[in-house]
C-alpha cells in the first residue's frame, strides 16, 4: 500500500508555530534580564520569537499559494503497474514506452511497523538485553521491508553476534543484559 | 614541524590507529557509494563509540569517512550519473558523459588522482595555516566568537541551495533544542520538564542519530527498491591517456586552490567549491563546448575542489574550535565527548593528537588512491545490497551506539523521537544539516552573546570598536546582499522559480516542495533547475532509458525523496522533472546538473 505525502501544507509550520509559542512563553518565565545583564530566558525567548515569525510566514505563504479548486489539474488514470506493489510505476511506464513516472509514494503502514518495532526496543532491552533487542529489531525491520523471513532472521542473528563481539567483547561497552538473562544465570 | 609529523606517522602506524584509518576510508567510500547514509549519517551512527576508541582514533576514523565519502561519491557520479554525495553533483555531468563515451575508467582515475593531489595540498595547508590561525585566534574575545558563530550559521543558511528561510527555521529549531538543560551561567534549569535526564541537555548524539540514521531507515523502509546494473571498468580501462592527463593536471591544481580557499569560509563549502571550479574551468577553457559532454577538466577541477575544501574545513575547527560545516560539528562532538575542547590552544595543548591526525590524513588520502581504483568494481557491487538488509543493520547500530554514548535508555527514546521528527521534516522539504550545526553552536552562541552584552554594558559602539568582529559581520552582510541581489535578478529574469548562478531560487511556487534538501534542489550552472536524480535502482533504470547522447548529464526522474526533487512550477506533480531540459543539448549555455536526493551532506 503506497500512500503519498508530498504536501504537508500547514502541518509542519503549524506544529512549529505552536511549539514556539509554548517555548517562548516558558522562556518568559526564566527571567529575561536586562540589556547589559541578560538572564537565562533572553536567548530562548529571542529564538522563540524568530521561530514564530518564520513559521507564521511559512503558513501565510502556504495559504496564499494553495491552488484554488478551479486551478486543480484534472486527475488522470494511474499508469499501468502503479498499483502493483512488486512493480514500480517507473518500470511499468518505461515498458510501455511512456514517460518515466517518479514514485514519490511512501509505504506509511510499513514505516509505522518499523516505528512500533523500534519503540518496543526500549522495554525489550530491559527484559532480554540490548543486543538481543537490537537483533530482534533488525529482524523485524528486515521482515517489514519485505526481505524473506529466513534472510531477515539471519540478518538479525548475524547483527546480534557481531554487535556482541564488537561492543561487548572488543570495545568493552557495558550494555544492559536484561533481567531475564541475568536471572537465568546466562550472563 | 617535520619532527612532529614524523612522530605523528609513527603513532598512526600503530595497529589500532592504522586499522581505524582503514575502516574509516572503506566505510567512507561505502557511504559515498551507497544511497542515503552519507558521511554525516555514518559519523552520527558511530558517534556513540567515540568515547571507546578515544579522541585520536575518533578523529582518524571520522577523517577517513569524510575523505572516503568524497571519493565514493564520485564513483557513482561517474558510472551511473547519480551523485553519491552532494559535493559530487557537478562531477556527474562530465564524468558520466565520459562514461557514455567509453572513458569511465579514465574519468575515475582522473577524479581519484585529482582528489589525491587536492587532498594532499589541503593537508599541507592545514599543517601550515592552522597553527598560524591559532596564534591569531588567541586574541579573539566574546564579540569575535559571537560574530564567528553567527557567520557559521548565517553563511550556511544563505549559501545552502534552496529556500534560505527554511534553512533559517531549522537553525532556529537547532538553537531551541540546544538551549535545553541547565543554563551554564546561572544554573537555571531550562525546559527540563523536571526530568533529571534533561538537566545535562538533550544528547547531541541521540538527536543526530535520530534525524540522520533513524529518519533515513524509516524513509527507506517505505520505499521500493530494485538492484541497479553497474558495469565497473577493468584495470586496463582505468589508465588515462597522456592528453587527458595533460588537461587534467592544471585543472586539478586550480580546483585545489579554489577548494582550499572556499573551504575556509563558513557554509556548504564543498558543494560551492565544485561549482566555482567548474565555472572557472569552463570560462578559461579553449574548448568550452566540450563541457557537459565529457570534458576532462570538468571532472578534475570539481573533484579536486571538493577534496581540498574537505581538508580546509578542518582549519577553523582546529584553530578556532568552531565548526563551519555539519560534518565538522560531528567531529567537534567526537572531541568534546572525549573531553577535548578544540580552540586557539588546541595545537599547543594536544600536539600529539594534532600531528597524528595530520599523518592519518596523508595516510587515508594515499589509501583511497591505492584501494579505490582497483576495488571500484567491488564498491559499485555494494549498490546491489538491498536496503532491506542494510537498513535493519543501521537501525540496530544506532540503538546500541546511542546507548553506548551515555549508558542511557532515555537517549534511545530521544533518538527515536528525533528520528520521527526528522522524517517529517524531510518530507516537508526541510534541510536537517543546519539544525545539527545550530545544535552544536547553540551554547557558544548564547554564551558569547550574553558575555558580549555584559561587556558592552549597553554601549552599542562596543562591537563596532572590535575590528575583527566588524570584518566578520561585514563579510556575512556582503554575502547576504549578494544572495538577495542574485535572487532578485533571477526572479526578474525567469520568474519566481528561477535562480542565479550557483544558488537556486529561494522558493518555487509550491511551498511544500522540497526546497531544502541537504543536497539542495536541482543545481544548475545556468540557474535553471535541473531534474532530480535519486540514487536508487529504479532511477537507474530510468537513467538508462532516458538520457540520450546529447544529454550532458543525467536528469533522471525517479522516486526521489522530497527534499531533493526539483519541482517545476508548471507541473501538476511538482516533483516530476522532465527527463531532460529543453536546452540540455547545449550544455555550454545551460547544463543541467542532477541533484542527488539521499539526504547526504
Amino acid at each position: 500500500m503506497g500512500l503519498s505525502w508530498k504536501s504537508p501544507d500547514t502541518v509542519v509550520p503549524g506544529v512549529l508555530l505552536l511549539g514556539a509559542i509554548v517555548y517562548g512563553t516558558t522562556a518568559w518565565g526564566y527571567d529575561l534580564g536586562t540589556g547589559s545583564n541578560p538572564g537565562p530566558g533572553l536567548f530562548p525567548f529571542a529564538v522563540a520569537i524568530a521561530v514564530v515569525l518564520s513559521s507564521a510566514t511559512w503558513l501565510v505563504t502556504v495559504a496564499r499559494e494553495r491552488p484554488r479548486p478551479q486551478d486543480q489539474p484534472t486527475p488522470s488514470a494511474p499508469p499501468a503497474g502503479h498499483d502493483d506493489p512488486g512493480l514500480p510505476s517507473s518500470v511499468a511506464t518505461a515498458e510501455e514506452g511512456g514517460p518515466e513516472e517518479p514514485d514519490e509514494t511512501l509505504d506509511w503502514p510499513r514505516i509505522g511497523g518499523v516505528a512500533v518495532a523500534a519503540l518496543l526496543v526500549i522495554p525489550l532491552s530491559t527484559w532480554i538485553g540490548l543486543v538481543p533487542a537490537a537483533g530482534v529489531l533488525a529482524t523485524a525491520t528486515a521482515a517489514l521491508m519485505r526481505v524473506r523471513l529466513v534472510v531477515a532472521v539471519v540478518v538479525g542473528l548475524v547483527f546480534g553476534v557481531l554487535a556482541y563481539l564488537v561492543f561487548e567483547q572488543w570495545l568493552d561497552v557495558p550494555l544492559p543484559n536484561g533481567f531475564l538473562l541475568t536471572q537465568g544465570g546466562i550472563t | 614541524m617535520t619532527g612532529d609529523l614524523l612522530s605523528g606517522f609513527a603513532a598512526v602506524f600503530s595497529p589500532e590507529l592504522f586499522l581505524l584509518a582503514v575502516i574509516g576510508v572503506v566505510l567512507g567510500t561505502l557511504v559515498g557509494v551507497l544511497p542515503g547514509i552519507g558521511p554525516i549519517g555514518a559519523m552520527s551512527i558511530l558517534l556513540g563509540l567515540t568515547t571507546q576508541i578515544g579522541a585520536t582514533g575518533s578523529l582518524i576514523l571520522f577523517a577517513g569517512i569524510y575523505y572516503g565519502a568524497a571519493y565514493g561519491g564520485s564513483t557513482t557520479s561517474i558510472l551511473l550519473g547519480l551523485p553519491g554525495e552532494s559535493a559530487s553533483v557537478v562531477t556527474a555531468m562530465d564524468g558520466h558523459a565520459m562514461t557514455k563515451r567509453g572513458r569511465a575508467g579514465a574519468a575515475l582515475s582522473i577524479a581519484a588522482l585529482g582528489s589525491f593531489v587536492a587532498g594532499t595540498l589541503s593537508i599541507v595547508g592545514l599543517m601550515l595555516f592552522a597553527p598560524l590561525l591559532s596564534d591569531v585566534a588567541v586574541q579573539l574575545g566574546p564579540p569575535e566568537y559571537l560574530a564567528l558563530t553567527i557567520a557559521g550559521l548565517g553563511m550556511l543558511v544563505v549559501l545552502t541551495p534552496g529556500a534560505a528561510s527554511r534553512s533559517a527555521l531549522m537553525v532556529l529549531v537547532g538553537l531551541a533544542i540546544g538551549v535545553i538543560g541547565i543554563d551554564p551561567l546561572t544554573a537555571t534549569p531550562r525546559y527540563t520538564l523536571g526530568m533529571p535526564e534533561l538537566s545535562g541537555g538533550i544528547s547531541f548524539v541521540a538527536v543526530v542519530m535520530g534525524v540522520f540514521g533513524v529518519a533515513e531507515v524509516l524513509d527507506q523502509a517505505g520505499r521500493r527498491w530494485f538492484p541497479p546494473r553497474v558495469k565497473a571498468p577493468s584495470m586496463r580501462e582505468l589508465v588515462p591517456t597522456r592528453s587527458e592527463l595533460r588537461r587534467a593536471a592544471p585543472a586539478s591544481l586550480r580546483g585545489s586552490g579554489i577548494g582550499f580557499f572556499l573551504g575556509l569560509i563558513p557554509g556548504p563549502a564543498a558543494i560551492i567549491s565544485t561549482f566555482a571550479s567548474y565555472l572557472t574551468e569552463r570560462k578559461i577553457s579553449k574548448r568550452p563546448e566540450e563541457f557537459g559532454h565529457g570534458a576532462v577538466e570538468g571532472v578534475a577541477g570539481p573533484e579536486s575542489a571538493n577534496n581540498a575544501a574537505a581538508g580546509a574545513a578542518f582549519i577553523p575547527l582546529m584553530a578556532l574550535g568552531i565548526p563551519f560545516a555539519p560534518v565538522m560539528a560531528l567531529i567537534l562532538s567526537a572531541l568534546l565527548l572525549n573531553g577535548i575542547v578544540p580552540g586557539p590552544t588546541f595545537i599547543d595543548d594536544q600536539p600529539t593528537l594534532f600531528w597524528t591526525v595530520i599523518a592519518s590524513m596523508y595516510l587515508a588520502n594515499a589509501m583511497l588512491l591505492v584501494l579505490n581504483l582497483p576495488l571500484v568494481g567491488l564498491f559499485t557491487r555494494v549498490l546491489a545490497v538491498p536496503p532491506g538488509v542494510l537498513m535493519p543493520v543501521i537501525l540496530g547500530l544506532t540503538v546500541i551506539g546511542v546507548y553506548a554514548d551515555n549508558n542511557s535508555v532515555f537517549d534511545i527514546g530521544v533518538m527515536f523521537v528525533a528520528g520521527f521528527a526528522g522524517l517529517f521534516f524531510r518530507r516537508a522539504g526541510l534541510n536537517l544539516a543546519p539544525l545539527v550545526l545550530a545544535l552544536v553552536l547553540a551554547p557558544t552562541l548564547e554564551t558569547s552573546l550574553r558575555q558580549t552584552l555584559s561587556l558592552a554594558q549597553g554601549d552599542v559602539g562596543y562591537v563596532l570598536r572590535r575590528p575583527a568582529a566588524v570584518a566578520i559581520f561585514g563579510i556575512v552582510l556582503l554575502v547576504v546582499v549578494l544572495r538577495v541581489v542574485a535572487m532578485v535578478r533571477a526572479h526578474r529574469d525567469r520568474g519566481p522559480a528561477g535562480a542565479g548562478p550557483l544558488v537556486a531560487a529561494s522558493g518555487p511556487a509550491d511551498p511544500s516542495s522540497p526546497e531544502d534538501g541537504e543536497q539542495g534542489p536541482g543545481y544548475e550552472l545556468s540557474g535553471r533547475r535541473s531534474g532530480s536524480t535519486s540514487h536508487r535502482a529504479d532511477d537507474v533504470s530510468a537513467d538508462r532509458s532516458s538520457p540520450g547522447p546529447s544529454s550532458p548529464g543525467p536528469s533522471t526522474p525517479g522516486p526521489s525523496t522530497p527534499d531533493s526533487s526539483t519541482p517545476g512550477p508548471s507541473t501538476p506533480d511538482s516533483s516530476t522533472p522532465g527527463p531532460s531540459t529543453p536546452d540540455s543539448s547545449t550544455p555550454n549555455q545551460s547544463s543541467p546538473i542532477p541533484a542527488r536526493t539521499d539526504h547526504k551532506e
